[in-house]
């Protein structure tokens, strides 16, 4: 059952809103300083960026129009590694780069859209994930993407490569990228597209009735999703500067973008950071503590933490909130 | 190409399409009760192997022995799945649903890989082995007798599911859910039922595979994922559609591993998985 | 039902408050105080401590923590540097002590792991990694925080060919390994009177398959070979049947393979149930010298060879060797000491030798001292390696010649170099019903 309750609280283009989200902005911008010693946390933060900026553009298509995708990591991979190997074979700056990796995940996201949206409800989800594994073998074997070994960036330094000594001008960089990404969000929540989205994803065969493109607006989600996603690709290949396909093009990244999200709220603008700010310092930590004994043990924590969030509370953190505000206001 | 290599490989792409037959079929069942796909009936698979394993390392029973207790063990398994995590989140969102076995995927597997270690494990010597060939044909024995077991198993559940009062409620309640309880069947009981025979048919994949495939954390996933493709394939809520599914994913596995190339093989049966949904998109023999 | 999502949300936020607050304190423990209150210098180690190959690196964790051991206590009856005496001479006996991290096999936790070693615990030398991924990055970090990277496992010959002045390697890479094998199986096959003609590869598809299968090609050329099949196969497959049947068509007269445990039991089993038993195999180690492939399929892969450092039953021409074994093995509840492990062993007390010699934890001094390393062969427990000395340029150690093992009576047995030769070399491999 949809939570008609998340649709009704999230649209509040209150002043008090505009004052939190500017707080939370001074503390993002000045946070880094604390940690100016220490790259291991700044790096944490910098994880969490990215994968709350992940999680919000499988968001838009997944969460908002409510196709839901298990195969995002060929989207994200399609731009790390169209700017790569732009960088690698013609060297070219990563900033050109990222837009033909934009254009290519487009493109991808063109001819999977069309294959996949053709299919309902688990075959569609089925379909992205059998897509992403074929994209796997094809990157894997194929030397001109590098094959199972990869790509090795060369190393440079400066803002025009798109690569940085130091770990706070990285912080900087995917902090301006997530604002912008989770203000397109925002907007789209408000605009006619976002409300489409939702129709759709409410009641397909109602939005249709009223004249909603299905079709063309289930593929605005995903070419936005796909852009979005590939733009982090390339800010993520420049910042590991190694990238092979048997850690990008895989289910656990696919998942990961999914999981934040659906910790965090669906269907929310908040919801990916949040999920994002708990998920990825119980990962990091949890490896800090717990490595020596092969015990996968954040993994069965995650496990345990998306079976019972998918029971109790499906809308996630942000639901929960929403559902105690509006106890608060009726009482 | 020797016309007797595509013999070989098309024999041997089914009878391991026979136990891919019988994964698939327990998934296809409780999708067609519920609407529900287990994306954790992989990890699952993985669970009745470790206990074959144990059974055979810790006790020293043989696989072929273990297969009924094991079966019975994993329907029991399959009973508490329902009741603990799939009854809460009977009528929630699709979102819901997918993760909810999702989730459970990830924690089994991780579990296993935490108390067993990620080490392979295989069972040595187990009652049913070697080959036995006809010509220049070699198929394994341990593979014939999954064939079989899943033929039988299979036939047993045809039969059960078309001929006893409780199977032809089971295809009622598949069928259309308001009608079965208008007509006074019970469909609490038909869930529990469906999940307890569909990790029960599991429990007996798990059991005739752990005879010749090595164990470990991650066994589950490539069988899980070839089990959905063979559900689409077949058509979701058919459950012949699903046997037949998996034995001609079977066979496409193994032909285009000669034909083609291995490494391809699976891209090979993902691609047809495609095209076939495109082209029929509720699947071979799925309900239209 | 509000009551419990109440619950739930107060034990999110508790969760979500706990990790952040625990994740501050956490990072500063193990500020490395041995007893005694003695100096201590840390050496920073990455291993794949989760993930398929956590056996692996559980083992070389174990071979780590017996090297520091012997390094830092008092072992008479070692012939090994370091051994009789407790800690490094030159810094007036100070202690070293290894810290552990895990990389997963993820380039990006390896650089992150790599990166809090160095900036966190401050480790003045840094080893790793098994995975050649990881090393990729981590070797980068090490770089731009000019700290030494001694790799001890892992074999792309890449790793060395970037000019990093900080890298430096022990382990023998691959481009060594493959070579080593193919002129050693040229060598076999004429010794027995029948040159090889033909060749066919069997490798798995991830980065360590594919290097493999590149050099196996350019080695094949190089000896006049032609290539009868190349078959890459997914690892982890769930059945190898069209891949054993196109190697039994092609019948060629040596088989390379690479892969890991798991494809390589399969592989055997697949062998004999399709009654193909190619005339020799030799694999570039990983499972086909893993302890369990032996302990899986011992009798049935009768007559396979693999490329190794070490071997178990050396012990007797190299009894330092032996005792290493046992003292592993009382460490480790009865554990062989596989081949990687003993890799991170020996390079251990490389990093302790350069660090003495440098007289200082300066990484400078240490980075001068690796690059002035001599150290003969009995300073090390590798059989393969004659000692080290690294390239002045790739900083690649030179001193290297592999060992060809083969499987005989189901377990593993030397045959090669000559002058460590526990056995002689079975060939051609005997079919299924002459066994």
């Amino acid at each position: 059952m949809e939570s008609k309750i998340a649709l009704n609280t999230e649209i509040k283009g209150s002043r008090q809103n505009l004052i939190y989200v500017l707080a939370l902005l001074v503390v993002a911008l000045v946070l880094p300083i604390f940690f100016q010693g220490s790259p291991f946390y700044l790096h944490v933060l910098i994880m969490i960026l990215l994968y709350a900026s992940m999680g919000q553009a499988w968001n838009i298509v997944s969460g908002y129009a409510g196709q839901i995708s298990l195969g995002h990591c060929v989207f994200f991979g399609a731009g790390a590694y169209t700017s790569s190997l732009f960088l690698m074979k013609a060297g070219l700056t990563p900033w050109i780069g990222m837009f033909f990796g934009v254009a290519v995940s487009c493109i991808l996201a063109l001819i999977i859209g069309s294959i996949c949206f053709k299919l309902k409800g688990h075959y569609f989800v089925i379909a992205t994930f059998v897509i992403a594994e074929i994209v796997l073998s094809l990157v894997s074997t194929i030397d001109f993407f590098g094959a199972a070994v990869g790509l090795w960036l060369p190393i440079k330094s400066g803002l025009v490569h798109l690569q940085f000594k130091t770990k706070l001008p990285y912080y900087y960089l995917f902090l301006v990228f997530t604002v912008g990404i989770f203000g397109f969000t925002w907007l789209m929540e408000r605009s006619r597209m976002g409300y489409y989205f939702r129709a759709i994803k409410a009641d397909p065969d109602a939005a249709q009735a009223l004249g909603v493109g299905l079709a063309r607006y289930k593929m605005y989600a995903l070419l936005w999703s796909a852009a979005f996603s590939a733009v982090l690709g390339t800010l993520y290949a420049q910042y590991v500067l190694l990238i092979d396909p048997n850690n990008i093009f895989v289910l656990k990244v696919s998942l990961i973008m999914a999981l934040v999200t659906v910790l965090g709220g669906v269907s929310t603008v908040w919801g990916p950071l949040i999920g994002a700010a708990i998920l990825i310092p119980l990962s990091e930590f949890a490896r800090v503590w717990f490595s020596g004994g092969g015990k996968a043990l954040d993994l069965i924590i995650y496990g345990s933490l998306i079976v019972i969030i998918s029971i109790f509370e499906p809308d996630g953190i942000m639901g929960l909130i929403n559902r105690i505000r509006l106890k608060r206001s009726q009482a | 190409m020797d016309s007797s290599i595509l013999l070989q490989a098309l024999l041997t792409g089914v009878a391991v399409g026979c136990v891919y037959a019988l994964v698939s079929v327990g998934l296809s069942l409780v999708y067609g009760i519920m609407d529900i796909i287990n994306f954790a009936h992989g990890e699952l698979l993985m669970v009745g192997m470790y206990g074959t394993f144990f059974m055979w390392v810790m006790l020293g029973i043989d696989p072929l022995i273990a297969l009924p207790i094991i079966a019975l063990f994993m329907a029991v398994v399959g009973v508490f799945i329902y009741k603990g995590i799939i009854k809460q989140i009977y009528g929630s969102s699709a979102l819901a649903q997918i993760f909810a076995t999702f989730g459970l995927a990830t924690f089994l597997s991780s579990s296993a890989q935490a108390l067993f270690t990620p080490n392979f494990r295989t069972i040595e010597n187990p009652i049913i082995h070697g080959s036995i060939n006809i010509g220049s044909i070699y198929i394994g024995k341990s593979e014939i007798f999954a064939a079989v077991v899943s033929a039988l198993a299979f036939t047993l559940l045809y039969l059960f599911l078309n001929y006893t009062n409780t199977g032809r409620a089971l295809q009622a309640t598949s069928e259309n859910k308001d009608a079965a309880t208008l007509m006074g069947i019970n469909t609490e009981k038909m869930f529990m039922i469906g999940w307890g025979i569909s990790i029960g048919l599991v429990g007996i994949a798990s059991v005739v595979l752990a005879n010749y495939f090595y164990i470990f954390p991650g066994v589950g996933t490539t069988f899980g994922l070839i089990a959905y493709v063979a559900v689409a394939l077949g058509g979701f809520g058919n459950v012949m559609g699903a046997f037949i599914g998996g034995i001609i994913i079977g066979a496409v596995e193994s032909l285009s591993g000669v034909l083609i190339s291995p490494v391809y093989k699976y891209t090979v049966v993902f691609s047809v998985y495609l095209i076939v949904v495109l082209v029929r998109p509720k699947g071979i023999l799925g309900r239209s | 039902m509000v009551k419990i999502t109440r619950n739930f949300a107060i034990g999110l936020v508790l969760l979500f408050t706990a990790t952040l607050l625990a994740g501050c304190g956490g990072g500063a423990k193990d500020e490395g105080k041995a007893q005694g209150g003695d100096k201590v210098i840390k050496i920073g180690a990455i291993q794949p401590l989760s993930g398929a190959v956590a056996a692996m690196g559980a083992d070389s964790k174990a071979a780590l923590e017996l090297a520091s051991d012997i390094i830092n206590k008092k072992y008479d009856d070692l012939d090994l540097p370091f051994a009789k005496t407790e800690g490094l001479p030159n810094l007036g006996g100070a202690k070293i002590q290894v810290v552990i991290g895990d990389h997963q096999g993820d380039p990006n936790v390896a650089a992150s792991t790599t990166e809090r070693l160095i900036t966190q615990e401050k480790v003045v030398v840094m080893t790793g990694s098994y995975h050649s991924a990881a090393s990729g990055t981590a070797t980068e970090v090490a770089e731009r925080n000019s700290i030494p990277f001694v790799i001890d496992s892992s074999s792309s010959p890449t790793l060395t060919n970037r000019g990093l002045k900080w890298t430096f390697r022990v382990w023998p890479h691959d481009g060594m390994f493959v070579a080593a094998i193919f002129d050693y199986a040229d060598k076999l096959a004429k010794e027995k009177g029948t040159p090889i003609k033909t060749v066919a590869t069997f490798c798995e598809d991830t980065l360590f398959g594919h290097d493999s299968a590149k050099l196996a090609k350019e080695n094949a050329q190089r000896l006049g070979w032609q290539v009868a099949a190349e078959v890459n196969y997914k690892a982890n497959t769930t059945s190898l049947d069209s891949e054993v049947q196109k190697l039994k068509a092609a019948n060629a007269d040596f088989v390379f393979g690479a892969g890991y445990i798991s494809d390589a039991i399969l592989f055997v089993k697949t062998l004999k149930k399709l009654n193909y038993a190619p005339k020799m195999f030799i694999g570039n180690n990983t499972g086909y010298s893993d302890p369990n492939f032996v302990k899986s399929v011992g009798g049935d892969a009768l007559g396979f060879m693999t490329r190794a450092v070490s071997n178990a039953d050396l012990g007797e021409k190299k009894p330092v060797l032996g005792k290493i074994n046992k003292l592993f093995a009382e460490k480790t509840g009865g554990r062989p000491m596989s081949d990687t492990a003993a890799g991170c062993f020996s390079t251990l007390f490389v990093v302790a030798d350069a660090i003495n010699r440098a007289g200082s934890t300066n990484p400078e001094s240490i980075q001068k001292a690796l690059l002035e390393t001599d150290l003969p062969a009995s300073a090390v427990i590798l059989p393969a390696l004659q000692g080290v000395k690294f390239d002045q340029k790739t900083h690649q150690n030179e001193k290297i010649s592999p060992l060809i093992l083969q499987i005989q009576d189901g377990k593993f047995v030397t045959v090669y170099p000559d002058n460590l030769a526990t056995a002689k070399p079975l060939y051609p491999i005997p079919a299924w019903d002459k066994r």
